[in-house]
């Protein structure tokens, strides 16, 4: 064998290497130095690495280490980045969108008159000034009681005649009945039903006490209007014939209240009252002294306080007697309540709700595209330093990884 | 889904490399030199390969894909730390050889000694030679696998260990000849 045939019988793995090769090749490494060198070499390396034994830490290190990673994976393998990046972007679109939707933004334009819940206080001074001076007058009757029974002896000379003039009053009365009817209209038509209720209280001679509107007619905020009419009693009836007209009416209530004992006390006492005041003039102009002048003075100056207060409280009997209360909410309604009031058929109260419910989405697809338009300019400037931001990590990251590959 | 499939990726993947645990080991045990080195190389390959198991297709032997890939770990290590391999600086640091934890029986003292030669002729070995050394001469691979590890040419595998064997023969027998002077000028000075 030469060192020719020994190299390559060497560089073939020794699995394959017949006994007879192998004996050739150490019968030519007695012979020649080299070969026995590298033969030397080739054994004594195979021995070293079947005689090394692995480290059990090393086992059993690599084997903690693949298991950690793969619990680090599965925990992280939950999207948790993605799903907290799309609920805020939810969040803020829904946001955005339900700030745009209940400014209004979204129906600007449309409703403009209507979109601000909206008084109108057109309250007749003279009808509650009876109830609410009365209230007052009592309180300040009582404080100056000491001054009214001061004259004890004018007083006195009066109290017969008071009474008298009482049971005089009494003889043919007409009753005093004060009317409150309150009712709901249920309307889809709500505009239109709107102008009409106006139209009715101007056309029976009433008029709109105080007027309150809210909602904008939108899905979710349907108006309402809250009427405090006055109608003439004579007239109620009528005007209340045509008001059930306008809607489908609900809640309705009616109330009498006869006033005419309180009324007529106080037309009694009113009139014994001017009757006192009347001698009292006659007696102030028969005085002699400055004691009685003063006196007189001061019992003429309360009879007139009484005056004024039961011709106030009259007045406010006169006036919710003549004209009754009615208290009028009319109520803007959906299809879907629509449905259900008229109790119509499966497939209508579908459609109804079908149409609800993309008039709704309308509505919030609207307020959404507005909304966006008006972030527009946000949107821009956040996307402007978000990509300014990634581009400095990536280059950061780039050289980074440039830094590593040159090491 | 199958049975296998059901398994984790982390069984799966030691189930596979298992009966390769110990080649890996000796393979950056050779290449690093040190045992503390060579562990960590050889933890960091078996992670490596861990983490890039789902896209081995089995298109390759997968000894030949786990070897690749810590040959590439060890390199990589190499290169790290330039310089920490070379001899000298390996015995400054407490360098032994392998194997001389071994007994030392009087009969294996010469066998020993050559080993520990060995491991340092080796040791000074440059890198691309080392690898293609232990590879072929420890692991006894063939050359086409040597040469798929290290995706390099068949011709080139030979040309490099033709070149590191020169190396180890001329390493070794100058080692022997230095010993050889010595112990003659011992035995002068004691004659």
């Amino acid at each position: 064998m030469d060192c020719r045939t020994f190299s390559l019988l060497l560089d073939t793995p020794e699995a394959e290497r017949t006994p007879e090769q192998v004996r050739e090749m150490e019968a030519h490494a007695a012979e020649c130095r080299d070969c026995a060198l590298l033969l030397a070499i080739q054994r004594e390396m195979r021995c070293m690495d079947e005689e090394e034994e692995i480290p059990a830490a090393f086992s059993a290190s690599w084997r903690e280490r693949i298991r950690a990673e793969e619990e680090n994976k599965t925990m992280s393998r939950f999207p948790w980045k993605k799903i907290l990046a799309y609920a805020a972007a939810f969040v803020f679109v829904a946001v955005g969108t339900a700030v745009s939707y209940n400014n209004g933004w979204g129906t600007a334009g449309k409703t403009a008159n209507q979109t601000a819940a909206r008084t109108t206080y057109t309250n007749d001074g003279a009808a509650d000034y009876g109830v609410t001076s009365g209230t007052y007058l009592n309180s300040k009757a009582a404080g100056t009681s000491a001054s009214y029974e001061a004259p004890m002896m004018l007083a006195d000379s009066f109290a017969s005649e008071e009474m008298a003039a009482e049971e005089a009053s009494g003889v043919e009365r007409e009753a005093k009945i004060v009317r409150t009817v309150n009712f709901t209209v249920r309307t889809q038509q709500y505009e239109q039903d709107y102008d009409e209720i106006r139209m009715l209280v101007e056309e029976y001679g009433g008029r709109i006490e105080s007027l309150n509107t809210s909602g904008d007619g939108t899905a979710y905020s349907l108006r309402r209007a809250n009427y405090t009419l006055r109608i003439p009693s004579q007239r109620l009836e009528a005007f209340l014939d045509a008001a059930k007209g306008v809607g489908n009416v609900s809640n309705y209530s009616e109330s009498s209240e006869d006033v005419s004992e309180n009324y007529y006390d106080m037309q009694s006492r009113l009139e014994t009252q001017e009757a006192k005041l009347q001698r009292l003039n006659e007696m102030l102009a028969k005085a002699k002294n400055i004691s009685d002048l003063i006196e007189l003075e001061e019992a003429i100056s309360d009879t007139q306080y009484w005056i004024d207060y039961y011709t106030g409280r009259m007045r406010g009997y006169d006036s919710r007697v003549a004209d009754s209360y009615v208290y009028i909410t009319l109520r803007e309604i959906n299809n879907a309540d629509a449905a259900e009031q008229k109790e119509l058929s499966l497939g209508e109260r579908i459609v109804n709700a079908v149409k609800a419910s993309l008039e709704a989405a309308g509505e919030m697809l609207q307020a959404f595209v507005i909304f966006f338009i008006a972030a527009l300019p946000w949107l821009i400037v956040l996307a402007g330093i978000v990509l300014v931001i990634r581009a400095v990590v990536r280059s950061r990251r780039k050289h980074r990884k440039a830094a590593e590959k040159a090491e | 889904m199958s049975l296998l499939n059901r398994r984790s990726k982390a069984e799966r993947f030691e189930a596979a490399v298992m009966q390769h645990e110990r080649g890996i080991y000796l393979l950056c045990l050779r290449m690093m030199g040190r045992r503390e080195d060579a562990e960590d190389c050889a933890q960091e390959a078996l992670l490596n390969a861990y983490r890039s198991y789902d896209s081995f297709r089995g298109e390759a032997d997968i000894k030949t894909w786990l070897y690749r890939i810590a040959s590439n770990t060890c390199m990589s290590a190499l290169r790290k730390h330039r310089g920490d391999s070379s001899l000298e600086v390996l015995r400054e640091e407490g360098f032994e050889p392998t194997d001389t934890r071994m007994p030392q029986p009087e009969r294996e003292a010469e066998r020993n000694d050559l080993r520990t030669r060995l491991s340092e002729a080796i040791a000074a070995l440059p890198d691309d030679q080392r690898e293609i050394v232990v590879l072929r001469e420890y692991q006894d691979l063939p050359y086409d696998q040597i040469a798929s590890i290290l995706e390099i040419s068949e011709g080139t595998v030979k040309s490099r260990l033709n070149r590191a064997r020169e190396k180890l023969k001329k390493y070794l027998t100058d080692v022997e000849q230095i010993g050889g002077k010595r112990v003659q000028e011992n035995e002068g000075r004691q004659g």
